[in-house]
């Protein structure tokens, strides 16, 4: 988690802890400014860009870069279109979240294959379709070399992490 | 039989202890009471509450923080999971699959058509098209409105009930209120039965066959992207189509969208850009002619429809909406099925409909009995003059003051007069015009009547505002309706 220092008073915090002091302000998400929650100065996070600009900057992050080449771990999200993988990881605590994943069936074990990656993301578990969004998808982190674990064709295997 | 999961040793420990500590009777096995009251479920949690005496359920709240305090994740997914693996289990046991044929159905290839967006929004369009504009536009709004309203009413029941009123009432006053202009069975009857029943019928016929088909959660796959930047999530396209049937109706069903934000932006949306179908019915009749009339009030209602949309999710505080939904397979809809939906929910329409017809011709009565209304057309004309529509058009925003499609069935009444430019003015002011009493009514339900305050008074201006700078952009810009 990246951390900011606040040039005025020396506080240093992270962007979740400073998005409590924004909250319910209506332009929070589009400022590209931060408050310090200690003594509430405000800091630029990025000089503002046009929309068009940011798209440029956002391609630079192309999902996959960054996961060394050896482990089989991925987030889901950088899987290609047909690509299978068994779901190792949901990385997210928040209920709201998880709750999401659960009520699709999508827990850890499972093996998914991706479908189709835009407007949303559709995934094949089993039988089932289902559609997530990238916000969802992100939290989900696959093994591409393991066989799956919660399949009704190998019931041997138990699930793991809990 | 009955299958029992057994869960690891802490959670089945918490079970124990909890089940120990219930003394009150419950609808179901206490060993059912413990796990609900496990993974937080507010109705058994109040029940408990009430029925266990106060000691003892603070003792099962206890255990219950204990208990979360083993694991990481929420409770309620630590079960759901062992669930998921024990049904795993037993499906490995009795099911068997046999090798699938390579080849896809034609039923998989027309899914996987519907939610790729090259063809998906083709195959969109071809639905509006046909569902919309061809059988509820053409036919329902054009062919049988015609029947019914032409040749019926005006042919026979109006002349008839006119003479029979005339020659047997013997009050002036009486006899304005059943028939003549504004009376009971000449105007809220007929506009009622002639005009909106089969627009209204047509629509959620063609409703209930996407309904049915498995469409529906593919096109909310498909539009969520853009839904995300008007501050809703896909899901919320169900509402938003059901409000061109009915914006009541669809006003009631956004209650299934998650967070409050997304209610609320989707019932101001609903009030102020979504037609219903019998608004939609005659005003796709009434500009069926005309190609680019009909293209400007699409286009601007799209327009209006996403700015506000867009404006509103900034200006709301929350968080962004997610979306996550099941994808059926495509299939066709049981004819049995299809019928029964329309008819209910033709059912729900009339009821709910029909009183408000009467009550507000009644109220029409009234008002021109006593002048109210020749006060209120005098206010209004000035706005509609504003606006480049003849100061004639102001009975026809009143009408829509008492149901929305009320109003368009004015505006069908006295087509003739208008030019394009008019009719595309006219049509677009009234359909982001002020909701009908209905919705209203179903807002203030829903919504509380702050918010549903706050739209009302958003939309009466912003109607009108948006009517006049679309009346002075096509001046401006030449364009011949």
């Amino acid at each position: 988690m990246k951390r900011e220092k606040c040039p005025f008073c020396g506080y240093e915090f992270t962007a979740e802890e400073a998005a409590s002091g924004c909250r319910g302000c209506s332009l929070s998400s589009s400022c590209g400014h931060t408050c310090c929650p200690k003594c509430g100065y405000e800091l630029a996070l990025r000089p503002w860009q046009p929309p068009w600009r940011r798209r440029g900057r956002r391609g630079g992050t192309r999902p996959g870069i960054g996961v060394p080449e050896s482990t089989s771990m991925r987030p889901l999200t950088s899987l290609p279109v047909g690509g299978t993988g068994v779901i190792a990881q949901i990385g997210s605590n928040e209920a709201g979240v998880l709750q999401k994943l659960a009520s699709l069936g999508l827990f850890p074990g499972r093996q998914v294959k991706v479908v189709q990656k835009f407007p949303a993301y559709v995934l094949q578990i089993g039988h089932i379709l289902v559609a997530i969004d990238k916000d969802l998808a992100a939290h989900l982190e696959v093994d591409i070399d393991k066989g799956p674990a919660l399949d009704y064709k190998n019931k041997e295997t138990k699930m793991g992490g809990g | 039989m009955s299958l029992q999961i057994t869960y690891e040793a802490p959670l089945e420990e918490a079970v124990a202890r909890i089940c120990e500590l219930l003394q009150g009777r419950y609808p179901f096995s206490k060993r059912a009471v413990a796990l609900l009251l496990l993974q937080g479920d507010a109705e058994m949690q109040a029940e408990v509450a009430a029925t266990e005496e106060s000691k003892s359920y603070e003792l099962v709240q206890e255990i219950v923080r204990q208990t979360q305090a083993g694991y990481q994740r929420p409770l309620n997914f630590v079960i759901a999971q062992w669930r998921q693996q024990a049904t795993a289990d037993l499906a490995a046991d009795v099911v068997g699959q046999q090798a699938q044929s390579p080849g896809r159905s034609l039923a998989d290839w027309l899914g996987w058509l519907t939610m790729w967006p090259v063809t998906g929004i083709p195959i969109l369009a071809v639905v509006l098209y046909f569902g919309l504009y061809q059988f509820v536009g053409v036919f329902g709004a054009g062919t049988v409105v015609d029947f019914l309203e032409a040749t019926l009413f005006a042919g026979y029941i109006n002349p008839w009930v006119n003479s029979t009123v005339q020659i047997h009432v013997p009050w002036m006053v009486l006899q304005s209120l059943i028939a003549g202009d504004y009376g009971i069975i000449t105007l809220g009857v007929r506009y009622a039965v002639a005009i909106i029943l089969p627009i209204v019928g047509s629509f959620f016929l063609v409703f209930s066959v996407i309904e049915d088909s498995g469409y529906l959660p593919r096109l909310a796959m498909l539009v969520d992207w853009l839904f995300k930047r008007i501050g809703l999530n896909g899901r919320a396209v169900i509402p938003m189509a059901l409000g061109f049937g009915c914006d009541t109706m669809a006003t009631l069903v956004s209650r299934t969208l998650e967070t409050r934000r997304e209610k609320l932006i989707a019932t101001l949306l609903l009030a102020l850009a979504i037609p219903c179908s019998a608004q939609l019915g005659v005003i796709l009749a009434l500009l069926s002619g005309r190609p680019t009339a009909m293209a400007l009030w699409a286009g601007f209602l799209l327009l209006v429809f996403l700015l506000v949309g867009y404006l509103t999710s900034r200006l709301l505080p929350g968080s962004r909406p997610s979306f996550y939904l099941e994808l059926p397979p495509l299939r066709l809809p049981q004819w049995r099925n299809v019928l029964a939906k329309t008819l209910i929910r033709m059912q729900w329409y009339f009821i709910e409909v029909f009183p408000l017809f009467v009550l507000a011709s009644v109220l029409l009565w009234a008002g021109q009995i006593t002048g109210a209304f020749g006060v209120i057309i005098s206010w209004l004309t000035p706005v509609v003059e504003w606006i480049g529509l003849p100061g004639e058009t102001a009975r026809v925003f009143l009408f829509g003051f008492f149901r929305r499609d009320y109003g368009a069935a004015g505006l069908y009444d006295m087509a003739g007069t208008l030019t394009g430019q008019q009719l595309v003015v006219a049509a677009a002011t009234l359909t982001l015009f002020v909701p009908c009493i209905a919705q209203f009514s179903m807002m203030l339900k829903e919504r509380g009547w702050k918010a549903t305050l706050a739209i009302v008074v958003f939309i009466f201006p912003f109607a009108f505002v948006a009517g006049y700078v679309l009346n002075l952009a096509l001046t401006w810009l030449g364009v011949a309706a």
